[in-house]
């Protein structure tokens, strides 16, 4: 037994991800660890900007992370993932959204965003305040008008804008043409422009 | 049925469990026992089921992380889920366990019956890093 | 919905869409001399700084992360709804028998690709060989299948290397499983990049 070869073990982080994700689909729990990792921030910052609430958030997280272990063997393609991903969440914020409404819930205010807003410490403010107060008010501004988007528009618009999902997933993901996907981008940028104007 | 209080039953069906997990781990390449879910529940579920239908609880299985025994007629049955050390092969482990196990169930006077090994998982030791060589065998 | 599909424009009848495209080069005539176009150019302008900034920030914004709780909450049932493949039968006697899973063979399999530069291991299958589980047999002589599929470096040798990977893999599986691997086929479905 002296001829073995040696083991080598080569951690997900040193993979490609197409290879994560099919080891991930034949049940490796290392590898669906990392794409946990990954992916549940991206995730949640779509959710956030989609519904403008935490714990709801944390929630879409979550069941679209699960969901895709239980439904990864099924995925054909590895390529595929990161859309597949996208769509599940999606999805999970416009469901959120639509029993939003059906509990006729109170429309919500365009409220500063306090929980970014507060926290700020991003990079480029270079700890000038008068800039960080600059960027944190673009920011905050932008954020309020996206959520008097229609949902559609507003996912089509986070997807595109922050999450650079192409038109052709877009639509897939929302069971749309791609031209309604690019009539619904351009009305959510009029729409986005005008309210960033009134605001300044 | 009624020379056997149910209680004493329990716990040599707990005793089997204990040493099978014991001779298991004092085996050379078994890194765990690896309990499972599944196998948590399917064995629940047995129990629970003979239990509603009041059929004879003798055979309802005693867990312990991965090992189930049952005891009927001074035979024990095991059944144990395994992980095995890269290092060593995965059968020749499972063997080894079966036969231990096979030997200390004897000493307890009781017979030896099915044994049945699964292995699970292979994996390197978890203090094991890439840069440390395998144990020889 | 033909509503959907419509693209807003402005009124001297220029689309949004027309606007936004050319916004990061200089202005044509036209916008230079339609206020219209002018105040669309400077406001989507600024939606797209906005947008960069909104984009760069939440990234870096240690906030905008879900609670550790959540990954704890998915790993904890991906554990317990752990996938292992089926269970090979691979030692059968009165006296009980072994099995060993799919999943346990699979990692083997894997760690013995990673180790060959320019392999990636990806999706694997192991069959019992149909006559195999019957008897009592020495380790390394019970006979499993197995499909591997893999990615390669571009530039790699493939057949060279694919036969490379076969011995490995055999090899690996009698030292690390104690089983003959009769059968192992490869198919590469990828290249991945260095």
């Amino acid at each position: 037994m002296d001829e073995r070869e040696p083991v080598v073990l080569t951690r997900p982080e040193d993979l490609d991800e197409a290879t994560v994700v099919a080891r991930a689909q034949d049940g490796n729990l290392d590898a669906f660890e990392y794409l946990v990792e990954a992916y549940q921030g991206r995730l949640f910052r779509l959710a956030f900007r989609m519904l403008h609430d935490r714990g709801e958030a944390e929630d879409v997280v979550q069941d679209t992370l699960v969901a895709c272990w239980r439904k990864l063997p099924l995925l054909t393609s590895v390529q595929a993932f990161s859309g597949w991903l996208y769509q599940m969440a999606t999805n999970r914020c416009l469901d959120s959204l639509r029993r939003r409404s059906r509990k006729a819930e109170v429309v919500q205010e365009p409220v500063t965003l306090q929980t970014t807003a507060d926290s700020f410490t991003g990079p480029g403010a270079g700890g000038d305040p008068a800039r960080e107060a600059e960027i944190s008010c673009e920011i905050d501004g932008l954020a309020t008008a996206l959520l008097t988007l229609p949902p559609g528009q507003r996912a089509c618009w986070l997807l595109r804008e922050i999450h650079e999902r192409s038109y052709a997933e877009i639509a897939a993901t929302l069971k749309v043409s791609e031209q309604t996907v690019r009539g619904r981008l351009a009305r959510a940028r009029a729409q986005l422009a005008e309210r960033m104007s009134q605001w300044q | 049925m009624s020379e056997h209080p149910l209680e004493a039953r329990l716990i040599s069906r707990r005793l089997i469990a204990d040493l099978a997990a014991r001779t298991a781990l004092d085996t050379p390449g078994v890194l765990r026992l690896e309990p499972t879910l599944k196998n948590l529940l399917t064995h629940l579920g047995k129990g629970t089921i003979q239990n509603l239908r009041r059929t004879d609880t003798r055979t309802t299985p005693a867990r312990h992380d991965g090992v189930f025994v049952t005891v009927h007629n001074g035979i024990a049955d095991v059944q144990l889920d395994i992980a095995t050390d890269i290092a060593f092969a995965a059968l020749n482990v499972a063997q080894a366990v079966r036969e231990q196990i096979a030997r200390t169930i004897s000493y307890t006077g009781l017979i030896p019956g099915r044994i049945d090994i699964s292995v699970l998982a292979i994996e390197h030791p978890p203090t094991a890093t890439a840069t440390r060589p395998p144990a020889p065998l | 919905m033909a509503i959907d599909e419509t693209i807003p424009r402005l009124g001297c009848g220029r689309s949004i869409d027309e606007v936004w495209a050319t916004i990061s080069q200089p202005p044509t005539a036209h916008e230079n001399g339609c206020a219209q176009c002018r105040t669309a150019r400077a406001s989507l302008a600024k939606l797209a700084e906005a947008a960069r900034t909104l984009r760069d920030n939440d990234a870096e914004d240690a906030s905008l992360q879900p609670h550790h709780a959540v990954k704890d909450a998915i790993m904890n049932v991906a554990r317990a709804e752990v996938r292992r493949g089926s269970r090979l039968p691979v030692y059968r006697s009165g006296q009980g028998g072994v099995t060993i899973s799919e999943q346990a063979i699979t990692s083997v399999i894997w760690f013995g690709a990673d180790a060959l530069a320019g392999v990636r291991g990806r999706r694997c299958r192991v069959r019992p060989d149909p006559d195999t589980a019957d008897d009592p047999r020495p380790a390394g002589t019970a006979g499993i299948s197995v499909d591997l599929r893999i990615a390669v470096a571009s530039g790699t040798d493939i057949p060279g290397t694919a036969e490379l990977l076969r011995q490995r893999i055999i090899g690996m599986i009698t030292a690390h499983v104690g089983l003959n691997a009769g059968a192992v086929n490869i198919t590469v479905e990828d290249f991945y990049d260095v």
